[in-house]
């Protein structure tokens, strides 16, 4: 298995730069996960790895072997397309036994081969099969399996669930992460969709507008954005714009909060709070909330029911706040009712609003 | 008497509903099928098997394959129709080909200016050809006069090549609109994947490209095959007589002084016949290729 290593990366299209100065190191047996919206030059960097692209700067390595001139057929590198890509003229087999067959080895070899991956993705019986008799969950494992059967050093899986139903996306989901921990193998996963990086990947890029907003463990990237971005992008997040009274004193419009101190921010800096609807709690009187406590006077506006969890969108200050609940607890609340809100000052994350 | 008659109403309004709206409006299809299609080959195949007193005989069709006549036009036919249609189909695919690498804007502009040879009438291609590239045509002459040549030396356009070339005029486009949609088709992604597991250039067109087209080329080259199979006004302009297809053939068989209306019936029978066959073939094995690819 294999590094890789990407510095400095930036690629233009014309006058539009899509990859700006991309530096990333994935280690050995990682799967790490590019998350941004289209367009935020994800897909680009990907591939640069394969070779499709050529990048105006930077360098990409695996390992130690400088990848930048060396064309994309012998890079040996595996990639599975969003739109599957899989040759309509050939079945699951020949599919699956392309890399074999350009290379020219032995018919025995290649049987071989297939036979273990169509058990590996759980496609026996479909061998005969043309890419058109299958749904397209089954075309994705053939297009997986068709890629891991030259043995790549490195995987590159670019919206591979995109085109497919919620159902079967989840179910394939947790099907790759198993495959890549089973082999081992160095994975870079784009995807658009911020639940799908969180679920599957050892470490998340967050990338917008070319550019790497932050990197970091699933975890990090939820509970500690770093940027605007990342807090409004990954997950529903409350942003409240105000300013740092002191260092531990954020003054949203005429309310002062009191939140935990943050070595990076100054007194007199503008920020947001960043607060996770999951994180706030809501009461109809404001006796028996614990004092340590900030609290915000609010009005219901909206309870929405999403199943598990019921959402109520309180107005607060003249904003919307949204706090998340076990729904059946979210229905005890009626539209037009006084409420307050109320967190723990250690709860919530303050950004910075200067870039 | 009243059972049966009830009977009858109750054929009556089942025939009616059969006979719903949309029924009706298959009619003048079906009768202008028949009337222009169907009818004339049927009359034509029974007249051909009759000579010009009205005696039953299959001689016209023993003459079809026994005459020398008659045997060059259908070599002919079949050389300048396989030799027209691959001009045509493989110029159509390689212009399809650069088109469809074009910005859309250019694309279609050059495939709009591409397809108006198809509305031109084949008289009227034949005389601009001839205008051009007649023995004393503008081309033959500036060559001439630019390298001082004597007037035996020109193009000569009344010779097969000279034929093929002005039928490449209308079967380069044809095949060109049909080969962009099938290019436009090709998922730029395959070729990227047969790269990306190892494929050298050669190989991702050996393996992948021509595969995936070959469906397509095969349905255009029908289009073509068939058409060149039926050429006439065009080589009639340009060629008169002067040239042994079985088009012309039946044409002279059917209006000129060699008057035989049987023999021309038995002529058009057995082009009928070699046009279909191919027709059948080519779109065997189109399907036979689609279905896996489909």
């Amino acid at each position: 298995m294999a590094r890789v290593v990407v510095e400095g990366l930036t690629k233009r299209f014309g006058r539009v730069v899509a990859v700006q100065d991309f530096s990333l190191e994935v280690e050995e047996g990682e799967l790490v996960s590019l998350l941004g919206p289209s367009g935020c030059g994800k897909t680009t960097v990907l591939r640069c790895i394969a070779g499709f692209e050529r990048p105006d700067s930077g360098r990409i390595f695996v390992d130690d072997w400088l990848l930048n001139d060396v064309p994309p057929e012998r890079r040996g590198i595996g990639m599975v397309f969003q739109t599957y890509a899989l040759f309509p003229h050939m079945t699951v087999a020949e599919n699956i036994a392309f890399s074999l067959m350009i290379r020219g080895r032995p018919r025995e070899e290649q049987e071989q081969v297939v036979k273990e991956m169509v058990t590996l993705v759980h496609l026996e019986g479909m061998e005969d099969r043309y890419p058109h008799q299958l749904s397209g969950g089954q075309r994705q494992r053939v297009a997986l399996a068709r890629a891991l059967a030259m043995r790549p050093k490195v995987l590159l899986l670019d919206e591979p669930l995109s085109a497919l139903d919620a159902k079967i996306r989840e179910e394939l989901r947790g099907e790759i992460r198993r495959i890549q921990k089973t082999l081992g193998i160095t994975t870079l996963y784009v995807t658009h969709d911020q639940e799908e990086a969180l679920a599957l990947s050892d470490r998340v890029v967050v990338m917008n507008m070319g550019r790497i907003e932050q990197i970091g463990t699933p975890f990090e990237i939820y509970n500690a954005p770093r940027t605007p971005f990342v807090a409004s992008f990954v997950g529903t997040m409350n942003l409240l714009s105000g300013r740092m009274d002191s260092e531990n004193i954020f003054r949203w419009k005429e309310q002062a909060l009191r939140i935990r101190p943050d070595p990076n921010i100054r007194a007199g800096q503008a920020v947001y709070l960043a607060l996770r609807p999951e994180r706030l709690k809501v009461s109809l009187t404001p006796e028996g909330i614990p004092p340590v406590h900030n609290i915000l006077p609010g009005q219901v506006e909206w309870v929405t029911f999403l199943g598990p969890i019921g959402r109520l969108s309180v107005r607060s200050n003249g904003e919307i706040l949204l706090v998340d609940m076990p729904s059946d607890e979210a229905l005890r609340f009626p539209v037009g009712s006084s409420v307050w809100i109320h967190f723990h000052p250690e709860t919530g994350q303050v950004i910075s609003r200067e870039r | 008497m009243t059972v049966t008659l009830r009977g009858i109403r109750g054929n009556i309004s089942r025939l009616l509903r059969l006979l719903s709206l949309e029924v009706l409006l298959l009619i003048p299809f079906i009768l202008f099928v028949g009337l222009f299609e169907i009818y004339p080959i049927l009359n034509m195949a029974y007249r051909s098997l009759f000579d010009l007193n009205g005696n039953f005989t299959l001689a016209n069709y023993i003459n079809a394959f026994t005459k020398p006549q008659f045997r060059f036009a259908i070599r002919n036919s079949l050389l300048f129709a396989t030799a027209a249609s691959l001009v045509g189909g493989i110029g159509g695919t390689f212009v399809a080909a650069l088109a469809v690498r074009l910005p859309a804007r250019w694309r279609n502009l050059l495939l709009s200016l591409y397809a108006l040879p198809m509305t031109l009438s084949g008289l009227v291609v034949a005389f601009a050809f001839i205008v051009l590239l007649g023995r004393n045509g503008i081309l033959n002459l500036l060559v001439r006069r630019a390298f001082s040549l004597p007037p035996t030396f020109y193009f000569n356009l009344y010779d097969w090549p000279g034929i093929v070339m002005v039928y490449a005029f209308f079967q380069i486009p044809l095949m060109t609109l049909s080969m962009s949609a099938v290019f436009e088709n090709l998922d730029p992604n395959l070729i990227e994947a047969a790269r990306n597991l190892g494929a050298r250039s050669w190989q991702v067109w050996r393996y992948v490209v021509i595969p995936v087209l070959l469906p397509g080329f095969l349905a255009g080259m029908s289009i073509q095959f068939a058409g060149m199979m039926g050429a006439f006004g065009t080589v009639l302009a340009l060629v008169g007589m002067a040239k042994n297809l079985l088009s012309l053939q039946i044409y002279s068989h059917s209006s000129e002084s060699t008057y035989n209306l049987p023999q021309a019936g038995a002529l058009a029978m057995v082009l009928i016949t070699i046009t279909g066959t191919a027709l059948l073939l080519l779109s065997w094995s189109a399907r036979r290729l689609a279905r896996r690819g489909a």
